[in-house]
């Protein structure tokens, strides 16, 4: 019992480092006026960071915004990406080991696209903004759709997770103080059990289906 | 379910259970990593053979932890039928839908409805 609550909670932890990393961002990619994100790979076909190429110009007008001269129920939630869109045109037009990969991807290697020169100069011509990270809205590893429903789905896993080991906590504590004896049946300790295991067959589809396939 | 099964060696029994559901995800998470290209890029019946791998491994697991952990072994024949019956096709079901919409979005992408490129 209490190896399958420390259990419990590794998962949640697992699963929380992994969210941090997917909002929080890799590599940090391009987004197109359609919709389309252009990421950043070596010649060797491998996806670079950002940081790794683009140089911040001197000539960011942006302004942080803070609590006294704006809204003053937002935060800054750092919501202007580190570079401008210039600035990572400015750096790509510098750079000319870096390529741009699409997400369109070759059935026969199953392989993103990578553009020649020119056709990823028609791209930065219709970059509309630099993404890093994932979320509801955007995401910089591909189509926003897919985060929504990765986030939707390992979301609701879980919290049901979590209230699943907030329930065994219980039941252990119960059975060490004896509430089941004196009640004279153990009934609670099994219903509690199928919950779990039900979150556990879940969880293998959500495996199969978001992370394998 | 009956008392007599609760008073049998049921640890061993889950441990055994718990061994075999981690080496067949230990399995999938090797082949999860290195997607041999033999298994990757060919294709079976629509897909490729790895994701068919997948599935039928999927379902032996899913199978092991209705079966032992959430004791339908020790239910009457007639419920366990119920279940496991109306599962099968609820996921035929909805496997069907799925198969169509996707290849419609499939159709989207690779059609003339998507233009990957500027000029």
């Amino acid at each position: 019992m209490l190896l399958t609550i420390i259990g419990g909670l590794i998962f949640i932890g697992s699963q929380a480092w992994e969210w941090k990393n997917f909002i929080g961002g890799t590599y940090g990619s391009l987004l197109m006026k359609d919709g389309q994100i252009a990421q950043f790979v070596d010649a060797s076909g491998h996806q670079v960071t950002l940081e790794s190429f683009v140089h911040k110009s001197s000539e960011d007008e942006r302004v942080n915004h803070t609590r006294s001269n704006g809204l003053w129920f937002v935060n800054n939630a750092s919501a202007a990406a580190t570079y401008t869109v210039n600035e990572v045109i400015e750096s790509f037009k510098a750079n000319p080991d870096i390529s741009l990969r699409t997400e369109q991807i070759n059935s026969e290697t199953k392989q993103k696209t990578i553009l020649s020169r020119e056709a990823a100069n028609q791209f930065l011509a219709n970059a509309a903004g630099v993404v890093k990270g994932a979320n509801l809205k955007i995401n910089e590893y591909g189509k926003t759709l897919f985060a929504d429903f990765f986030f939707f789905i390992t979301g609701f896993h879980g919290f049901h997770v979590l209230s699943g080991i907030i329930i065994n906590i219980i039941i252990f504590f119960n059975v060490i103080i004896g509430t089941y004896e004196k009640r004279g049946s153990y009934e609670m300790v099994e219903k509690v059990g199928l919950y779990w295991h039900f979150v556990d067959l879940v969880w293998v589809f959500v495996f199969t289906f978001f992370y394998l396939v | 379910m009956t008392q007599e099964h609760e008073h049998e060696s049921h640890a061993g029994l889950i441990w055994r259970v718990f061994i075999f559901l981690s080496i067949i995800t230990a399995i999938e998470v090797f082949l999860g990593i290195t997607k041999p290209d033999a298994l990757y890029l060919s294709k079976f019946l629509g897909t490729s053979p790895l994701n068919w791998i997948f599935l039928i491994l999927t379902l032996v697991k899913a199978y092991g932890i209705a079966w032992y952990f959430m004791h339908l072994k020790q239910e009457k024949a007639g419920l366990r039928r119920a279940i496991v019956w109306t599962s099968v096709f609820l996921i035929c079901y909805l496997a069907t839908l799925v198969l169509i919409e996707g290849n419609f979005i499939g159709d989207v992408f690779s059609g003339r409805y998507t233009k990957w490129f500027y000029r």
